[in-house]
């Protein structure tokens, strides 16, 4: 729990350490409203048990800030939505997943149905737009890690339990208005979990508003 | 150039797509281990109140048992003595090999090692203003004293009979008695659902959860103790301050055994074949509480408990 205390506060001074150079330059940090859903995967495991897919969905809703200072704060407009350098952003994402229970073993075992919600504190970057190949639309790459807290539920008991997670996501925004972006997400979960692990992945449909 | 990226691009996004489609094929597997069940039922006691369905509910549970492949052997009423279920778990479920699954059905009397708990429950049907400690939770053989209060089956003893005598770590244990709550143990988790159903229901699972969140950092540190051992699966009728009961002549069971019974049938969720001992409790709890807590006097409400935990194991057959 220390170790997970330190990764929070971690993020939290990116986040402040974000948002001066913004403040100082006078370039105006970008705020962003995320919606995304999704199928959901987690390979679970526990000692002497064979490990197992469980799949499910999950949903995600956050907000973000986004200030291209900390990594060039001289650098002149020249990108197409105005920037050519990277961008910092951070994300505090609220998260709610369920996953159904795993096939069942030929010892008889299998892994519990559970759902859960969780918040997460994200940091990463943004690149410059850029034209997709062939199509050529307009999009930019995000890549963010970081950290969440999860309360969760086995599905159909009364059984409630909480486990820290590392979290993190590779994303590709098409940007269909200057304010507008639809996008693919691949989240990716690490969980300790009642003395098990839990590794989840999926893919995200995103739909962005800055 | 162009079209190697374009290449390149796609095969990130499909690779993953390809895996994740690929995960989902993977199915439910026979079960191919031995599966052998100890199933005990006690109607009559030699100085405690006779019960009308526990035989009933061990004769059902081994019939269905026996159906699906279970290798079973019942004990009933004067067989059912403290040394004669010790020695059934040695001699019997001694004998399931590492990667097979011993079951344990218990029917009969449950009761507390503090026997003036145990009488204030006799007296008022209740436990709620009872004030100080129940003790632990014990299963009531055949030859249990009652002058001395002695020769229960606390989780303890059967925890310690498990390691001398199991070699398998898949073990579920289901009991439908007074109490039973007692031998439930949670693990990593909180139990939303209250010990004393009539007192503790309160609100909804929901309103219960969020309730449990209040202490967050517990569940955190619940969650860090948790070795990951593959301890039993334990399936209780009731919590471990209130009763559970014989049912109606038209269900010729206990209340509890009579819905766990009608789980073999209804209570697959996800549609797998099998009917796991999550599934199983979870369909049971729910006609419990929908058939006869909704009916009956608060008094005698009661609901079901699950033990927590990642692992659940297969109790059923479609």
């Amino acid at each position: 729990m220390k170790q997970f205390s330190r990764v929070g506060f971690a993020f939290s001074a990116i986040l402040l350490l974000g948002l001066g150079p913004a403040a100082k330059s006078g370039a105006a940090p970008i705020f962003e409203v995320e919606a995304q859903a999704g199928p959901l995967f987690s390979l679970t495991g526990l000692p002497g048990m064979t490990p197992a897919i469980q799949s499910g969905w999950d949903a995600k809703l956050s907000v973000a800030i986004e200030t291209r200072d900390v990594f060039a704060p001289t650098i002149a407009a020249t990108g197409e939505d105005g920037f050519g350098a990277p961008a910092f952003s951070g994300r505090l994402q609220a998260d709610l997943f369920t996953l159904g229970q795993s096939p069942i073993q030929s010892d008889g075992n299998s892994y519990r149905a559970w759902q859960g919600m969780g918040l997460s504190l994200l940091g990463g970057i943004h690149s410059p737009s850029f034209r997709l190949p062939l199509a050529g639309i307009l999009a930019s790459a995000r890549l963010e890690a970081g950290g969440g807290l999860r309360a969760t539920k086995y599905t159909g008991t009364g059984l409630v339990s909480a486990n820290p997670a590392i979290v993190g996501q590779a994303g590709l925004d098409i940007h269909v208005s200057s304010k507008v972006a639809l996008g693919i997400s691949l989240p990716l979960e690490f969980a300790w979990k009642s003395g098990g692990t839990a590794l989840m992945f999926g893919v995200g449909a995103v739909i962005q508003y800055r | 150039m162009k079209t190697r990226k374009g290449k390149l691009a796609l095969a990130l996004v499909f690779f993953p797509l390809f895996f994740l489609i690929a995960s989902c094929s993977l199915g439910t597997a026979s079960i191919t281990t031995t599966r052998k069940a100890l199933l005990i039922g006690i109607n009559t006691y030699p100085t405690s109140r006779d019960l009308t369905y526990p035989v009933a509910d061990a004769n059902s549970m081994q019939a269905l048992l026996v159906a699906q492949g279970w290798d079973t052997e019942i004990l009933t009423d004067t067989q059912a003595t403290k040394s004669g279920i010790q020695a059934a778990i040695h001699d019997f479920l001694g004998g399931v090999p590492s990667d097979g699954t011993a079951l344990i059905y218990y029917s009969g009397h449950g009761t507390v090692s503090n026997p003036i708990a145990a009488s204030y429950q006799a007296d008022h049907g209740t436990l709620s203003t009872f004030s100080g400690s129940i003790g632990d939770a014990w299963l009531v053989p055949y030859d249990f004293d009652t002058t001395n209060w002695t020769g229960g089956i606390s989780a303890s003893d059967l925890s310690t009979w498990f390691e001398a005598d199991l070699l398998t770590k898949n073990v579920i244990v289901i009991a439908d008695s007074c109490f039973s709550g007692g031998f439930v143990p949670i693990s990593d988790s909180a139990d939303t659902i209250g010990q004393e159903y009539a007192v503790d229901s309160g609100g909804s699972v929901y309103s219960s959860s969020l309730a449990a969140l209040g202490s967050f950092g517990d569940l955190l540190a619940a969650n860090a103790a948790a070795k990951g051992t593959l301890s039993p699966v334990v399936i209780s009728a009731a919590g471990s301050r209130e009763s559970s009961y014989d049912g109606t002549p038209s269900q010729g069971h206990g209340v509890f055994t009579y819905y766990l019974l009608e789980s073999a049938t209804k209570g697959d969720a996800n549609g797998d074949g099998y009917v796991t001992c999550t599934e199983a409790y979870t369909y049971a709890a729910k006609a419990v509480n929908r058939a006869w807590n909704n009916s009956i006097g608060s008094s005698m409400e009661f609901y079901p408990h699950i033990s927590g935990g990642l692992r659940d194991l297969a109790l059923f057959k479609l």
